[in-house]
């Protein structure tokens, strides 16, 4: 090579080292998060909207950028929030520019406020949470793609919308949680399909048998019905819960043969006295069901069906009545009647204490339900030993009840069953990487292959991902019905299993329940009560020290609110209290010796922050003026300092007229003691969390005067007995 | 027309006094051409002195500590996010690295073939071998200090294979790591090892190296074949050097102002215009690899989580996949061989320790295998012929290994058809 040729090489390279080195220049100068940044303050600024409108072209675009740059003396920065608590950085707001502009609330992404008011100071402070808590994604990443998680190994993709309350729980214990709509449904509907029967879904939701026990099914229903049953569940009863198991014909008539094997000699026992029942008794069952025992609160049957909404919206609390004579056998009817806990010990009915006729009036009226199935009606079945299944098949039935994992939601009461969870554990399956799900066969576009859209898919067809194995598919799910926001919901809060903690600081109390002072009272009280809560099944629905259902009111402090003469006629014969309620109280039928012993257990639960240490309410005409300025409070919500405290009259009535929202206080003086209204008042959630009447934070005077109001038209009564008669 | 003179004057002086520790006078035709040594020296110095840069630069930012908010891995994603030109320095730093190890192989390979390792060049050649370890000493120090998965876990397998080394082998892991795990006090041990000491014994290393290049009479070359009597800067006639002990030197004259003036070029500009050429061309690849492919950055390391497979850099897949092998009975073996309480010797010493031990004992003793040295500077010299042969089996062989490591194992190691 000679010399000058050598001399070019050199320059040509010399000039190829500062091309490249231009070319990083300019990857390194032009970054989209500036581009946003620019467009931000061309937006925001007064006269520029127009300006920006009218530059169309790139280069105009970059022009006016430039001017605005030079004219605001501001060159786009990164910027970040640090959350030294939580270990993180968020530059989000390098490009999200406005999460918490209020003036820009209807602007596009990114350069929108952040919605709904989650980032109020006094919720989430942004300089507190940060982004990423609630939304994962990469904090440091500065170019889109990375932030949003997507292509960083190791982030967590971010999260919008609704899965964004899978966040929630990571520091808030109260359930349900406020404001997290979609995580809570989604909590309800795992814990109603029995989700944890299966998998480990860690301590939030402890496996609970949902289903009825298997034990005794033979004196239950029939061969046939089952038959029907296990072939489509839905096809029988559409809105019931249990998930279809495809089984084959084999399988399943080897099941019904094991279960409708097993008999239950208490039932059978009283199989004769309802073989014939009066016909006009279907009818006298009918109004009893609907009227005193208010079934229909809880049950759909013909002829009565209401919207239900709890525990999940759209839902009924208990199973549909329709077909009930198609399925069960009287007999099975009135062990039911007689002892709920023990035929059903997953479900909240209560027990009513009818006896004679009608008993048996609900048990003709419950068997004559029929459906269209045209079933042959059940009832008169006696064990027939010549029909009992030889020994392979009910062994054939117990491996497919095994394989299949119905003794994740059902008492076999089969003590060769095992009672293990077929499912994997998804207590941590949150935190599963992108690259960590198995798709089996299944065909998946690489968009789609993260967590949300395999929960989607998995709840909508959970054995799609080994269809290609067929017969000898490994996937045991069943399938759900789940509707599409339901199934988002679920996923929502499959998201939220994960091990990813928080500081302590940053958790949320569960809301102090009442748990807190009934223990203050004494051991004994509950122990007194313990036999009849759960002879009634009052627990089911009402919480006591902390322990129960949370379908109705919690009895804590009970003693210290009711009185005692109200009580015993609402328990004889209950009325609605509370508008818009949806379960209301049943008429128990409770014998009289019974009812007395409630009253005296009740009455000693008592709330020690309900005080009979107070004013006196009424009797005197010093009170009657307090009242009077009472009912001046309660009708304009002047408090006594001239402000406006709330208008009680926008929910209650009171004699006058008013709001309906929340209870008629018309009454109230012969339903409560004044003390408690009297703490009532100032205390509100303090005394009641879960209550959804807000805290007007009263003073004192403005307390007593209302409460005076309240019970002005009671006669007068000695100081310090307060409502106990 | 470019014949140096030597004349008194300031800049001639200068360059005399400087380049000439490095530079001969005068270079054979023979050693510039292109196919010679393909430049390969040249290469591996180029990127060596582009990786000493950027890791500069890279130190400015770089905070060997395992803190997960303000540690080694946030300074990796703050590199590539917001620090400017930080994305290209790392990337440069790494690309150069692999190209590094790479460029170093083929050196030796080149080195060898040629029969540039005999003597009077077998210093040179250990020296050479000293700098192939360094570098891969390096390359695995760094891998580390990223502190992602990757680097994690490729650190736990070599530090296992290092305590299979039989007596030393837990007391070196222990001093490696700095305890039984790695640990922050790894980070900080490999970052020592990996900006300072390492680096100082490369540069003492190289400086040798390239000084005994000048020392040995330059490029080996086919005019030294037959020639009984090395030629010394004693002068013509001088008796061979015995053994490679450094021979006597005199300042003046060095051997190739000796070439005659028909087969030679002077240095300047010949040979430098060409090593500005081969450094150029070095930056531009690696600048150009660095802005079109970012260096990797898996998650932050997780010592719970195992990542599947949990795979070496690419150069120690070889290695990796040596001791994945079954060693039938040997790794039955205990040690001591007589106490059958001992410690057994698995494929971590069978595939990990024993094998690239012998094949590195071997590289060093080859120089001394022969006595009479044959077919300098020439690439496959027929005398040599089965040495080449067999190096090359050799080498294919560990390019195999180091293929199927790296794409033909997937998870647990199983051989996967990836494609």
């Amino acid at each position: 090579m000679n010399l000058d040729r050598l001399y070019s090489l050199v320059a040509a390279l010399s000039l190829t080292v500062l091309a490249v080195l231009l070319a990083a220049l300019w990857t390194e100068s032009d970054q989209p998060w500036q581009w946003y940044q620019k467009e931000f303050a061309a937006r925001t600024a007064a006269d520029r909207p127009a300006r920006l409108a009218a530059a169309s072209t790139p280069m105009a675009r970059r022009q006016l950028f430039d001017a605005i740059e030079l004219a605001d003396g501001r060159q786009p920065a990164l910027r970040e929030i640090a959350v030294p608590q939580l270990g993180e950085v968020s530059r989000c707001v390098t490009c999200h520019v406005a999460v918490t502009e209020p003036l820009v609330a209807r602007a596009e992404f990114p350069f929108k406020k952040h919605p709904e008011s989650y980032l109020d100071p006094r919720w989430h402070p942004v300089e507190r949470y940060g982004c990423l808590i609630c939304h994962g994604g990469e904090g440091r990443a500065t170019d889109a793609d990375a932030a949003h998680g997507l292509e960083v190994r190791g982030a967590t993709p971010r999260r919008s919308g609704e899965y964004v309350q899978a966040a929630c729980s990571r520091c808030h214990r109260e359930r349900p949680i406020v404001a997290a709509p979609a995580w809570n449904l989604g909590r309800a509907l795992v814990a109603e399909n029995g989700c944890s029967g299966c998998h480990d879904l860690g301590p939030d939701l402890p496996g609970a048998l949902t289903g009825p026990p298997l034990s005794g099914l033979g004196s239950k229903t029939t061969a046939a019905w089952l038959t029907e049953w296990l072939r489509d569940p839905a096809a029988v009863r559409p809105d019931t819960r249990m998930p279809r198991t495809p089984l084959a014909a084999e399988e399943i008539k080897s099941l019904v043969a094991l279960l409708s094997n097993s008999r239950e000699r208490q039932v059978d026992a009283l199989g004769d006295e309802f073989t014939s029942l009066p016909v006009d008794f279907a009818r006298r069952g009918r109004t009893l069901a609907q009227q005193d025992l208010a079934c229909a609160d809880c049950h759909d049957f013909p002829g009565l069906q209401r919207p239900g909404g709890y525990p999940i919206p759209g839902r009924r609390l208990a199973l549909n009545l329709a077909g009930a004579g198609d399925k069960l056998t009287p007999a099975w009817i009135a062990a039911l009647l007689d002892d709920p806990a023990r035929r059903l010990p997953t479900a909240e009915m209560p027990r009513y204490g009818l006896a004679g006729d009608d008993r048996r009036a609900l048990i003709a009226f419950l068997a004559g339900l029929r459906s269209s199935l045209k079933l042959p009606p059940p009832g008169r079945q006696p064990a027939d030993p010549a029909m009992a299944p030889n020994d392979a098949e009910l062994r054939k039935g117990r491996d497919v009840l095994a394989r299949q994992g119905c003794p994740s939601c059902h008492i076999t009461g089969d003590p060769t069953s095992s009672e293990l969870r077929i499912g994997p554990s998804l207590a941590t399956v949150g935190d599963l990487q992108p690259w960590q799900i198995d798709w089996g066969s299944a065909t998946v576009s690489p968009g789609d292959r993260h967590l949300i859209t395999y929960f989607l898919r998995k709840l909508q067809r959970p054995r799609q991902f080994h269809d290609d194995l067929g017969a000898v598919n490994p996937l045991r799910m069943p399938t759900f019905r789940f509707s599409g926001p339901q199934s988002r919901a679920v996923a929502t809060y499959l998201l939220s299993r994960s091990v990813r903690t928080v500081p302590d600081e940053y958790l949320v109390p569960r809301s102090a329940g009442p748990t807190a002072f009934v223990s203050s009272v004494g051991e004994s009280v509950p122990g007194r009560l313990a036999p009849l809560l759960s002879r009634y099944r009052c627990t089911a629905c009402h919480a006591l020290a902390g322990q129960g259902g949370a379908i109705a009111p919690a009895l804590d402090g009970l003693g210290t609110k009711l009185r005692t003469d109200w009580l015993r006629d609402y328990l004889a014969a209950p009325s609605p209290i509370r508008p818009g309620i949806q379960v209301s109280m049943p008429r128990l039928f409770l014998a009289p010796a019974e009812l007395d012993a409630i009253m005296v257990a009740l009455n000693a639960v008592a709330d020690p922050r309900v005080s009979a240490d107070v004013p006196a309410i009424s009797g005197s005409n010093a009170m009657a003026t307090e009242a009077e300025l009472g009912r001046k409070l309660f009708l304009t919500g002047v408090g006594s300092d001239g402000e406006t405290v709330g208008v009680c009259a926008a929910c209650h009535r009171h004699g006058s007229p008013g709001g309906a929202a929340g209870p008629d206080l018309t009454h109230a003086a012969a339903r409560l003691q004044s003390e408690w209204v009297y703490a009532w008042l100032r205390l509100g959630h303090r005394l009641v969390p879960a209550t959804r009447m807000p805290s007007f934070n009263l003073s004192d005077t403005e307390a007593r005067r209302l409460a005076a109001f309240v019970f002005s038209d009671l006669p007068a009564k000695t100081p310090g007995q307060g409502g106990k008669p | 027309m470019n014949t140096i003179t030597p004349t008194p004057d300031r800049p001639r002086s200068a360059y005399r006094n400087f380049y000439h520790h490095l530079h001969p006078l005068r270079i054979r035709r023979d050693s510039l051409r292109p196919a010679a040594t393909f430049g390969l020296g040249l290469i591996a110095v180029s990127l060596v002195i582009i990786i000493v840069l950027t890791g500069l630069l890279l130190m400015f930012h770089y905070v060997p500590s395992t803190d997960p908010t303000a540690g080694a891995y946030a300074s990796m994603q703050d590199l590539r996010w917001i620090v400017p030109f930080g994305r290209l320095v790392r990337a440069m730093h790494r690309w150069a690295a692999h190209f590094l190890v790479l460029v170093v192989v083929l050196h030796l390979a080149s080195v060898f073939l040629r029969g540039a390792f005999q003597v009077p060049r077998r210093t040179n050649w250990l020296c050479g071998l000293g700098l192939l370890l360094l570098v891969l000493a390096e390359s695995f120090t760094g891998y580390l200090l990223p502190w992602d998965q990757l680097a994690y876990w490729a650190t736990v397998v070599a530090s296992n294979i290092a305590g299979a080394v039989p007596l030393l082998g837990g007391w070196l892991r222990q001093v490696l790591l700095g305890g039984s795990d790695v640990s922050q006090v790894t980070l900080v041990r490999f970052y020592a090892l990996h900006v300072f000491a390492l680096p100082l014994l490369m540069f003492i290393l190289l400086a040798i190296h390239l000084w005994r290049v000048r020392i040995d009479g330059g490029l080996a070359h086919r005019s030294e074949n037959g020639v009984s009597v090395y030629p010394s800067p004693l002068g013509e006639g001088a008796a061979p050097a015995a053994g490679e002990g450094l021979r006597p030197r005199t300042p003046e004259p060095h051997p190739p102002t000796r070439l005659s003036e028909d087969s030679s070029l002077p240095t300047w500009p010949h040979l430098v215009l060409r090593e500005a050429a081969i450094f150029l061309a070095c930056l531009a690849v690696v600048a150009a690899a660095a802005l079109f492919f970012d260096a990797p950055l898996g998650e932050p390391a997780n010592p719970a989580h195992a990542p599947e497979p949990a795979k070496a850099a690419w150069y120690f897949l070889g290695l990796q996949e040596l001791v994945s092998y079954d060693y039938g009975p040997l790794s039955r073996l205990h040690w001591p061989p007589w106490n059958s309480a001992g410690p057994v010797l698995g494929p971590e010493f069978w595939g990990g320790v024993l094998l690239p031990f012998l094949l590195f004992t071997a590289l060093c003793a080859v120089p001394y295998l022969r006595a009479k040295p044959c077919g300098i500077g020439i690439y496959f010299a027929l005398g040599r012929r089965w040495s080449c042969i067999i190096f090359l089996a050799a080498l294919l062989t560990i390019a195999a290994l180091t293929f199927v490591g790296y794409f033909l194992r997937g998870p647990n190691w199983i051989l996967t058809w990836t494609w």
